[in-house]
């Protein structure tokens, strides 16, 4: 999108709030000069791609506009790998917002731009400004990958939740979640600057924040993840207002799900992967007609077709118009393209419902075959927690043993705070209730699951580290 | 009974939160969290739990807040008004 169109949209009467204050939108532009000045001052401004370490601010939101304004390739550094030994070397510049314990430190005043020490100048195809916009993801594997989008793809993508949501100037969105992930730039931030809703960025999984925004600000949308809403739970506390909530990343089990909807209101399921941004969503907001309220069951955003290798499961892949345009290695060089209208292979495994709708049931790495069919690891795990309520979090996986033909499935199971664990009580009762082949032959306590980057959690470590430690 | 509230949350935070901090160090003044005292997500909601547990008392979702929260100046004041409010209610 070119810098003039984008500036042309910004004059609205919404309002952008951070933990600190507030702007308007008339007051966008004078800050981006602001930047602009700070950014000429800093000497060559000949950069390939500026590393963006940020929290969810108005700060880090003006430098977001700024640079998608100027066309300049920047990438967007996780929230949890803030460390000068993690800065990929394609960047050549890093530039740091930073948080400020006082109210009245101007922009300027938080940014700072230095090199990147590790920056490599390689054999590049992605030129200098030509609006480049790279993500990091780990998937559930963990391995670092590198996501490039277009800005007229990430803008289309937005352009996609904005339909799907209905978000229009009218709109009050919260999100809590980071904005320099694809869920909380491409369903929350873009949507609300292009329709100049109103907008309050908040961070790091603050409770306290979290419901003084919520009170405060009266969030029609709020977007949040299952960390959050398992932290919310555990308050147990109610929440004023009425807001829809988008949950995205791990996929909640159903009794969480309903319990949170019973209690704060509607939640919506949204599906999707930093590669093409928002793909579908369970029951569309209640203001709209809506055929089914099934939370699992999700439908395909506009323009985005999904379809299921097999008769009725199987793989998913999906055609998005406004998906990434490839993968870059750390030096900055495409290694895969993805060709216009290309399926993209999600490495899910679907179950078709009929009329477009499907289910994921589990990650296609992780499925095993139990005498003769195909299973989902994470459908176990669902189960699992549907059937024990006091299970925290479980992962399940298949124990490879040499010159054994039979693998062990394995469960290990953090337990909610204070309720013992008793393995052998909870075999008997899967036992009691589960198809065969799903009830685990062994189960293991563990005290802390651990989490990958994304807050979901690690399988390879809890492979790896088997037994557990306790 | 001021005093002995806010020795009393410096000492949960100390003993039995996930931070490594004295309760002499504890500063009634700095925030809670950000780059005061620095409880994470986590350490937050065990505080608030632990806080309704030794105190007996029981946020209200609109007492979940920045303003209760903002330090341990706040928060024990807000305690102890609670708690008047709560014997006051047991007399009448």
């Amino acid at each position: 999108m070119k810098y003039e169109n984008f500036i042309r949209l910004l004059p609205g009467s919404g309002i952008i709030t951070d933990d600190q204050g507030s702007i308007t939108y008339p007051e966008i532009p004078s800050l981006l000069n602001e930047i602009d000045t700070y950014l000429n001052e800093q000497g060559d401004r000949e950069e390939f791609c500026i590393g963006v370490q940020a929290e969810n601010s108005i700060s880090a939101l003006i430098t977001i506009v700024y640079l998608l304004s100027k066309n300049i390739n920047f990438y967007l550094v996780p929230a949890r790998s803030r460390s000068m030994a993690s800065l990929p070397p394609f960047c050549d510049k890093i530039l740091t917002v930073r948080e400020s314990t006082s109210k009245n430190a101007g922009l300027v005043e938080r940014l700072s731009l230095t090199s990147n020490p590790a920056y490599v100048l390689a054999n590049r195809t992605i030129g200098v400004r030509t609006g480049a916009i790279i993500f990091s993801t780990s998937g559930s594997t963990g391995a670092v990958k590198y996501v490039y989008y277009s800005s007229s793809r990430l803008f289309r993508n937005a352009e996609n939740a904005i339909r799907r949501f209905h978000i229009d100037s009218h709109s009050r969105l919260l999100i809590p979640v980071p904005v320099t992930h694809m869920y909380g730039m491409g369903v929350g931030l873009l949507p609300a600057l292009m329709t100049r809703a109103s907008l309050t960025l908040t961070t790091k999984n603050n409770l306290i924040k979290l419901f003084q925004h919520i009170a405060d600000f009266n969030p029609g949308l709020t977007l949040i993840n299952p960390t959050l809403i398992r932290m919310i739970l555990t308050l147990n506390k109610k929440i004023p207002g009425k807001s829809t909530f988008i949950t995205a990343g791990e996929t909640l089990d159903l009794q969480t799900h309903r319990r949170f909807e019973t209690l704060y209101g509607q939640l919506v399921n949204l599906y999707g992967c930093t590669e093409l941004g928002a793909i579908a969503t369970s029951s569309r907001p209640r203001f709209l007609r809506s055929a089914s309220r099934d939370r699992q069951w999700l439908s395909p955003l506009q323009n985005v077709t999904v379809m299921i290798r097999g008769r009725q499961t199987g793989e998913l892949f999906c055609r998005h118009n406004a998906g990434f345009k490839g993968y870059i290695d750390q030096n900055g060089v495409p290694t895969v393209g993805r060709p216009k209208g290309s399926w993209h292979r999600l490495r899910d495994i679907g179950v078709y419902a009929g009329n477009k709708r499907f289910k994921v049931t589990g990650r296609r790495d992780n499925c095993i075959n139990r005498a003769g069919f195909l299973i989902s690891l994470e459908e176990i795990e669902q189960a699992l927690c549907q059937l024990l309520p006091d299970l925290s979090h479980v992962i399940v996986f298949e124990l490879s043993q040499p010159f054994d033909p039979i693998s062990p499935l394995i469960a290990v199971c953090e337990m909610t705070a204070g309720v013992p664990f008793d393995g052998a009580a909870m075999r008997s009762l899967c036992r009691s209730r589960m198809d065969r082949y799903f009830v685990p032959d062994e189960f293991y306590p563990i005290a802390e699951m651990p989490k990958l980057s994304s807050g979901k959690p690690d399988r390879l470590t809890v492979k790896s580290t088997y037994p557990p430690v306790i | 009974m001021h005093e002995t509230i806010r020795l009393r949350i410096k000492e949960i935070i100390a003993n039995e939160l996930d931070v490594n901090i004295t309760v002499d160090k504890i500063d009634d003044n700095a925030s809670l969290y950000d780059d005061g005292l620095g409880l994470d997500s986590i350490a937050i909601i065990n505080f608030i739990v632990l806080l309704e547990k030794r105190f007996d008392i029981s946020f209200d979702d609109s007492e979940i807040s920045a303003r209760v929260f903002h330090n341990i100046g706040s928060l024990t004041d807000f305690i102890a008004s609670k708690l008047k409010a709560g014997s006051e209610k047991a007399e009448i």
